[in-house]
């Protein structure tokens, strides 16, 4: 009831809502950033939901889970590498196509396997405190009473980021999404570093997905309801810098949840126009009014060799 | 073209709305009836997935191609099934929570008193809350769902005026994560009580209720099973009874076209039973319940369909 409650859960929702958003957006940026337009977030990240529902569900196991997720989301990845990259398919067509699948499979095998004795318990990731910073009053209940998944999206920001920015293999993908003949010139492998760029987002987006099942343990039709393009918008509006992703998806978390809040603290707002941030300040982001945000220049372009 | 196929040899075709077969709600238990009604009277029967808003006028259109009763599940329908029920009227058209004035010649349109179910909803909210406060997660702030609000706000301070009621809209019928976002605001501010109504978001706030252990009431069906100690009833609508209701009457061919009302009186909406959480209900609650619902389904309270505090109280 006291203001405090308040601040401290409305923190908490945003981390918790930031979080696919963070898994999504570096996928996007480890794809994009190779050259491969990735529109199938949305897609691989419902698929990494319903992986860690399966195989939580057969295993009985939180790692089951995960490793379900993980390899379920990166074979819907590899699908995309392949109509993406080496069929040299149009790439949103390619991105829509694993999206479409993605819904529809996942609903196919829900009912194919579970029918409708209602869903089985599935073993979930319950807050894991980290000592003494949790006992901050305020914000150590709220920032440091997290899923191990949020931790894990946090501290891969940095990780990605370094990686991409300061690594020989990073600025190898950078190349390649860039100059991609340039690349090939220099010697380097532009179709296997694209695949592997692409698979990276499927790791992501299973890890993603994976939180979003285990927020609520149940898997339900649809369930990632547009997360992955959100999370696409947060790849644009963040310039396709793992730090803008961050930013962008603290941004997006913030308003759903600040909306929540003034909802429930009876004030008339206009719920349906805060839900439709994350994509007006995306359009305001591309449309060059503040600042400036630029695709890799091969992004979306397939390569072929002369 | 067969078009008389379908008057040689009855059968019925459901066509569920998005959210999947398996929804724990509304595609789930019409579907259910479906089968039971049309297996008791030894018709065949079909299904048709709606994977997206796009697809059903397509979907209807197939359904009445191949059996002489279809029935749609969900108001999202309405438009599309009176588009279609105009080019076949031969053809036994249903559709749930929605009605047509004037009404249509070849369409029963059935709708439910949820407003009635939800009144008892906000009985036991107000009767089992510590706090004097309860919620409300909705999914689109749009009148069906407002007559939820309306006779739950309405229960809810009939039993205990003094009773705060938060309201949250998630904008979505399959966000889990906006339901359980929306939950957990209301129980930040001292909700002790969540009322659903919001489909596949609404499991959502199901889950966030039995993480912060306070009480959810389900919606539509009775979804104690989803969290056992924390669903204390549900304000169920008897989805599969209207579909097998349906399906006898037209092999019987007593079916009629025009609305019909599923209400406390003819038992067509009420709450699920307590389960496990019998013991948190106060035995004068309980004693209220019986009252109100006698009342109610008499026509001596009329349970309001617009809610008198849309933002909360």
């Amino acid at each position: 009831m006291s203001a405090e409650a308040v601040v401290t859960s409305g923190i908490a929702t945003t981390l918790e809502l930031s979080t696919p958003i963070v898994f999504g957006g570096l996928g996007g940026v480890l794809s994009e950033r190779s050259g491969v337009l990735n529109i199938a977030l949305e897609g691989m990240l419902l698929i990494g939901a319903f992986g860690y529902f399966a195989g939580a569900a057969a295993t009985g196991s939180v790692f089951g889970g995960l490793a379900v997720a993980v390899a379920s989301a990166t074979a819907s990845a590899l699908l995309l590498a392949w109509l993406a990259v080496h069929a040299g398919a149009d790439q949103v067509i390619a991105g829509m196509a694993v999206n479409l699948l993605a819904s529809g499979l996942t609903d196919f095998l829900y009912q194919a396997i579970y029918g409708f004795a209602g869903t089985p318990p599935v073993p979930g990731m319950g807050a894991v405190g980290i000592p003494l910073l949790d006992r901050i009053p305020v914000v150590g209940a709220s920032l440091f009473e997290q899923s191990l998944l949020t931790y894990v999206a946090f501290l891969a920001v940095p990780a990605v980021s370094f990686w991409l920015f300061r690594t020989r293999a990073g600025l190898h993908v950078l190349a390649v999404g860039e100059r991609p003949e340039a690349a090939d010139a220099a010697g380097l492998g532009v179709f296997k570093i694209r695949y592997l760029a692409v698979l990276a987002s499927g790791v992501a987006c299973g890890l993603g997905g994976a939180f979003i099942l285990t927020q609520v343990n149940s898997f339900s039709s649809d369930m990632t309801a547009g997360v992955g393009y959100i999370a696409l918008a947060a790849v644009i509006f963040g310039n396709w810098r793992p730090r803008g992703v961050l930013v962008a998806a603290l941004l997006f978390g913030a308003f759903e949840a600040l909306q929540s809040i003034l909802q429930s603290l009876g004030l008339s707002v206009p719920y349906d126009l805060f839900l439709a941030v994350p994509y007006l300040v995306t359009i305001v982001a591309v449309s060059g009014f503040v600042g400036r945000v630029r695709a890799p220049q091969a992004d979306g372009i397939p390569y072929v060799r002369n | 073209m067969r078009l008389s196929a379908h008057v040689a040899t009855k059968s019925v075709t459901f066509v569920s709305d998005v959210g999947g077969l398996n929804d724990h709600g509304y595609n789930e238990f019409t579907y259910l009836g479906v089968k039971a009604g049309a297996t008791k009277d030894h018709i065949a029967w079909h299904v048709i997935q709606t994977q997206d808003p796009s697809q059903y006028v397509q979907n209807i259109t197939t359904a009445a191609q191949q059996s002489g009763l279809v029935i749609c599940s969900g108001f999202a329908m309405g438009d599309a099934l009176k588009t279609v029920a105009a080019r076949f009227p031969k053809v036994h058209f249903v559709i749930l929570d929605y009605s047509y004035a004037p009404p249509l010649k070849n369409v029963q349109a059935d709708v439910f008193d949820a407003q009635q179910s939800s009144y008892l909803a906000g009985v036991v909210a107000a009767g089992v809350s510590k706090t004097h406060t309860v919620g409300f997660v909705g999914g689109v702030d749009e009148s069906v769902l407002q007559e939820f609000l309306a006779g739950y706000e309405a229960g809810a301070l009939a039993e205990n005026p003094k009773t705060h009621i938060k309201v949250e809209w998630t904008g979505s019928f399959t966000n889990e994560q906006a339901g359980k976002a929306a939950a957990q605001a209301e129980i930040a501010q001292g909700a002790d009580v969540i009322y659903t109504a919001a489909g596949g978001s609404g499991i959502g706030g199901i889950d966030a209720a039995e993480s912060a252990h306070v009480f959810a009431i389900g919606v539509d069906a009775d979804q104690n099973y989803l969290a056992p100690k924390t669903v204390i009833t549900s304000a169920v609508k008897e989805l599969g009874k209207v579909a097998e209701d349906n399906i006898a009457e037209y092999v019987h061919n007593s079916w009629k076209p025009g609305t019909q009302v599923y209400d406390l009186a003819n038992q067509g909406v009420g709450l699920a039973p307590f389960h496990g959480l019998a013991k948190a209900v106060p035995a004068q609650v309980r004693k209220k319940l019986a009252a109100v619902e006698k009342a109610i389904a008499s026509g001596k309270v009329v349970v309001p369909t617009k809610p008198r505090f849309p933002n909360g109280h």
